[in-house]
């Protein structure tokens, strides 16, 4: 069949604007018929948005204002205005008496974590003790460590198991490996950042601005060590869970749509205080301390010890080392005899 | 070929279905999956900063019938002689699982039980035990004392007064020392993370097991799935 | 301006003009749109937890789409070049669907892009603080504003002076137009250095991508033009010369064998060589650990896009009839391809070793229909304008031709020329 053409006026009415040769009803009768479509479409752009009506932009979009400067431009008086603003919203939300403050970098010092992964035992410690602290959304669940159950012969990530648990740990034959923000000194992740919300710190601990990020998870992408949770939806703590020691880089409640990580728990240990995943660790596999000072137990392990320098050939710079004990097979353990 | 009739429907029919399709979106029938799994539950004591275990202050002492009963008021009523373990009528409560250290003297010290005893008749007090493991674990002992064995608490600040470093029997028992293996808290449940492994127990390939968990958990509930 | 807020307008009352396929065929846009809308609103609402995305795969079908789209639009140089640097006499008339279509793709990219936010209301931070020169997204929200800028400028002065019936000046088009040419280029390659630039990825880190992307963009995108001539020729009086159709058949059919080339110099490279970076290619074409969401899809693409270049390279797609499904076929091989198949891929395993497949949701597709049909729809306006203004019908001194008399001539010539081209 062939089909008339399409660019004529021949079809349904209507003209191509300002026509005065047709007959005047048909003008009428093809206005209006444009206008009644034209009325139903907006009708129905109308309907399309309101799943908006279920919005609650108080939870969603928290302490936000349009014009707000990055952290890196406020003032000491709009910084304390923003605080406080934020702690009435904690209030609201959680019905706690939250401070927050605002730790700044200690001279003098630059962080660094050690790992010994001939004394950690897999039991996850750390892991929770890490959400407790840095009050992580429980529901989806986010964590900032992931220990994995390798077995012995391999430093291959890929061989491990992400979700041992059935059985006791240690597994005979098995080592485990946590991972978590190496705090690299060559970051990838701050390097990607469209919106400069994410960047290092003088003592080396990667931070990022939760009001300030546009949420894209270049950052995700970029990250090697898989270190960077994205807030998929509104975080869920439970309001008696929630840890109201808070700091504006680190621990206080997230919004929807940004991402997050660890600090080395940066609320405590600018604070001179350990971060919770060391003092949570049954087995004292993780050392923590200033690189800065030679005596620090973490200067002593990288002059002493073997380190693994997790994915080194991706030219990262971790701050965040793994070790080993000159150590033979415990009985427990059943390794080679 | 005039086709009017079907124009006037088309043009009247376009603003029906837009209204229609406005309808359905305002009463929104379809609801959406919700893929956020329950939280876990975590024994919160679990998570403490406090030491593993409670070691013997010194002077050392135990609590008989509820009194602290330092060593000596019981041991001067004993004789002093070579007891091997299995003989004890006291402290049967002990495991020993120390290697081949079984012998109680190779630390207590056999003339004052408030003491250690370290090597030609030397001893020292309970509040030294790392002199005591020293005595064997050398490379041990000295890793503690540069703090790259064993666990430092309170502050990572060379001289600051809330840092502490554990004492060798604040971790591990004198007795059993290795650290028992256990359960460990609960793995990863992140969204959509689905069953772990697309192979069933069965070793059946399913490529659509991640998707479809709720189906495969009702044909394994016995959740060894792994 | 008051002439050119008039030329709006009227361009505005052409695109509602139109029989009842183009009636039918707007409708359907226009309700893909608006439920792609409810879907965003959706989304918007409860938050990125609508899509199938997780921590793990945390780029999914948007960015898919969004790489697919930049290619496209880049496409429109293929026409661009043979016109200016060539002068090419059949394309001459038709380069500007080309360019059209470009401006339509790069606003879907951006509407990618943008629904891909986890924060949309806070796009203006891009404003106060641009991660200039290093984040490769700030380059390539740069290249894309300014390719969609330059395309708009070229398109709208070229028609704005047709209406007008004026000449264009030479001055004030040709150089946006080479500029254009280094542009498109250009936008193509900066979104694959977006991807390439990761060294945490093994998957993209390789010198290899950003040819990929420019090989495969310059076989869909001519592939995309040649049924968009088809359809102007099927639907419109326009004229589509016949060489037009053979000098793109070309195009795509050179660009397409150099596609294919690197793809199999990438695959070499990968199992030949067998290295623990091998994981994420594994799983594309053959799963691990069991898991094989993705190879049903690139053995998929893989059989479209031999099928089509074998196609190409015989001499039946010399008619219109098998030159339709060739492009077809190759447009979707290379969609599935370049999108899904580059960037899940990356993600699976994770970095530390897990593998979590993607699978987008329900919403999540509704999404990207919407913004396909918002695209399609703009581009028909375009095309739907473009067209009177171009054959002189739709000028400022002069009413719109819409008499039954003159529209049954027109339907009747066309006719005519049309069987003796195609008998049918």
């Amino acid at each position: 069949m062939r089909l008339p053409v399409l660019n004529q006026g021949d079809s349904g009415g209507g003209c191509g604007g300002g026509c005065p040769p047709e007959p005047p009803g048909d003008s009428r009768r093809s206005f209006l018929r444009t206008t009644v479509s034209v009325g139903a479409g907006f009708a129905a752009l109308g309907a399309a948005l309101s799943p908006l009506r279920d919005l609650d932009v108080d939870k969603a979009f928290s302490g936000d204002s349009l014009l707000r400067d990055h952290y890196k431009e406020l003032s000491a008086e709009e910084k304390a205005r923003l605080f406080a603003d934020i702690e009435a919203q904690i209030d609201r939300s959680y019905g706690v008496k939250a401070s927050v403050g605002d730790p700044q970098p200690i001279p003098g010092v630059e962080f660094v974590y050690a790992l010994n992964l001939s004394r950690c035992d897999g039991n996850r410690a750390c892991v929770h003790a890490c959400v407790k602290e840095n009050n992580q959304s429980r529901s989806p669940e986010i964590q900032y460590i992931r220990v994995v159950e390798m077995p012995i012969g391999t430093f291959d990530p890929e061989h491990g198991d992400h979700y041992y648990g059935d059985e006791e740990t240690p597994k005979p034959g098995h080592f485990y490996m946590p991972m978590q923000c190496h705090q690299c000194a060559n970051p990838p992740c701050t390097k990607v950042c469209p919106v400069e919300a994410t960047w290092q710190e003088a003592d080396g601990i990667t931070v990022i601005d939760y009001d300030w990020c546009i949420g894209c998870r270049y950052c995700q992408a970029a990250c090697p060590y898989w270190a960077r949770r994205f807030n998929w939806t509104d975080p869920e703590i439970p309001a008696d869970e929630l840890n109201p020691d808070m700091a504006y880089l680190s621990n206080r409640p997230r919004s929807r749509g940004v991402m997050e990580k660890c600090t080395f728990c940066l609320q405590r240990t600018r604070k001179g205080r350990m971060p919770a995943c060391l003092e949570a660790c049954p087995t004292g596999a993780r050392k923590f301390g200033n690189i800065l000072d030679p005596s620090s137990e973490v200067s002593q392990i990288l002059r002493n010890k073997r380190i693994l320098v997790l994915k080194e050939e991706v030219g990262t710079r971790p701050r965040f080392f793994y070790y080993f004990d000159e150590r033979g097979p415990q009985p427990n353990e059943g390794g080679a005899a | 070929m005039s086709n009017r009739p079907f124009e006037v429907v088309i043009s009247w029919g376009i603003p029906l279905v837009l209204l229609a399709l406005a309808a359905v979106m305002f009463w929104s029938p379809i609801e959406l999956d919700d893929p956020i799994p329950a939280p876990v539950h975590v024994d919160r004591m679990s998570l403490g900063a406090h030491p593993v275990r409670v070691a013997m202050h010194d002077p050392a002492a135990i609590e008989v019938a509820s009194f602290d009963v330092n060593c000596n008021q019981c041991h001067a009523l004993f004789e002093h002689d070579s007891i091997n373990p299995p003989g004890l009528t006291r402290h049967n409560d002990i495991v020993m699982n120390h290697g081949e250290n079984s012998w109680c003297f190779s630390c207590h010290d056999i003339e004052q039980r408030q003491r250690l005893a370290l090597t030609a008749g030397e001893t020292v007090g309970y509040d030294e035990v790392p002199r005591l493991c020293g005595k064997c674990h050398g490379p041990t002992w000295r890793d503690w004392q540069r703090g790259t064995h064993g666990k430092t608490v309170g502050s990572w600040k060379t001289g600051d007064e809330r840092q502490r470093r554990l004492s060798c029997t604040e971790c591990h028992d004198p007795h059993s020392p290795a650290f028992a293996a256990g359960i460990p808290l609960p793995g990863p449940n992140t969204i959509r993370m689905g069953k772990h492994g697309a192979h069933g127990d069965d070793g059946v390939h399913r490529p659509l097991a991640q998707w479809m968990h709720h189906i495969i958990d009702d044909a394994h509930s016995d959740g060894t799935d792994h | 301006m008051r002439a050119y807020a008039r030329f709006l307008y009227r361009c505005f009352r052409v695109s509602f003009v139109g029989d009842w396929r183009y009636q039918l065929w707007m409708l359907g846009l226009t309700i893909l749109t608006l439920l792609g809308i409810n879907a965003w609103a959706r989304q918007f609402t409860e938050g990125l937890i609508t899509t199938g995305m997780t921590d793990q795969v945390s780029w999914g079908l948007f960015i898919a789409n969004f790489t697919y789209l930049v290619g496209m639009a880049a496409a429109a140089v293929m026409l661009v070049i043979p016109v200016y640097i060539y002068r090419n006499k059949e394309l001459h008339d038709l380069v500007i669907f080309g360019e059209l279509f470009a401006v339509a793709a790069i606003i879907m990219c951006l509407l990618f892009v943008t629904v891909d936010l986890g924060r949309p209301d806070r796009m203006h931070h891009m404003l106060l603080r641009f991660n200039f020169p290093m984040s490769l997204l700030t380059w390539d929200v740069l290249v894309l504003n300014v390719y969609l800028l330059l395309n708009l400028h070229i398109c709208g002065y070229l028609i704005y002076c047709r209406y007008r019936r004026q000449e264009p000046s030479r001055w004030f088009y040709i150089p946006f137009v080479f500029i254009s040419i280094v542009w498109a280029i250009s936008i193509h390659t900066v979104t694959a250095f977006l991807l390439v630039g990761l060294g945490g990825r093994p998957f993209w880190n390789s010198a290899i991508i950003a040819p990929r992307f420019l090989a495969s963009a310059f076989s869909a995108g001519p592939a995309f033009i040649i049924l968009t001539l088809m359809a102007i020729e099927w639907f419109t009086t326009h004229p589509v010369p016949r060489k037009a159709y053979m000098t793109l058949r070309g195009i795509v059919l050179v660009a397409m064998t150099i596609n294919v080339f690197l793809l199999g110099s990438e695959l070499f490279t990968e199992f030949y060589a067998d290295s623990a970076h091998i994981a994420s290619v594994k799983y594309l074409w053959f799963g691990i650990h069991g898991h094989d969401q993705l190879v049903p899809w690139i053995w998929t693409a893989l059989g479209m896009n031999l099928l089509a270049l074998v196609m190409l390279y015989l001499p039946i797609t010399k008619s219109k009839k098998l030159l339709a499904p060739a492009c077809l076929l190759l447009i979707v091989g290379i969609w599935i391809e370049k999108g899904m198949g580059l960037i899940v891929p990356a993600f699976v395993p994770t970095p530390i070793g897990e593998v979590v497949e993607y699978m987008p949701t329900a919403n999540e597709i509704l999404i990207c229909l919407g913004i396909w049909a918002f695209g399609l729809l703009l581009y028909t306006i375009f095309v739907r304008v473009t067209i009177p203004v171009l054959s002189g019908r739709l000028v400022e001194d002069q009413i719109f031709h819409t008499t039954p008399n003159a529209a049954a001539e027109f339907a009747a010539d066309q006719r005519r020329t049309r069987t003796q081209e195609v008998p049918s």
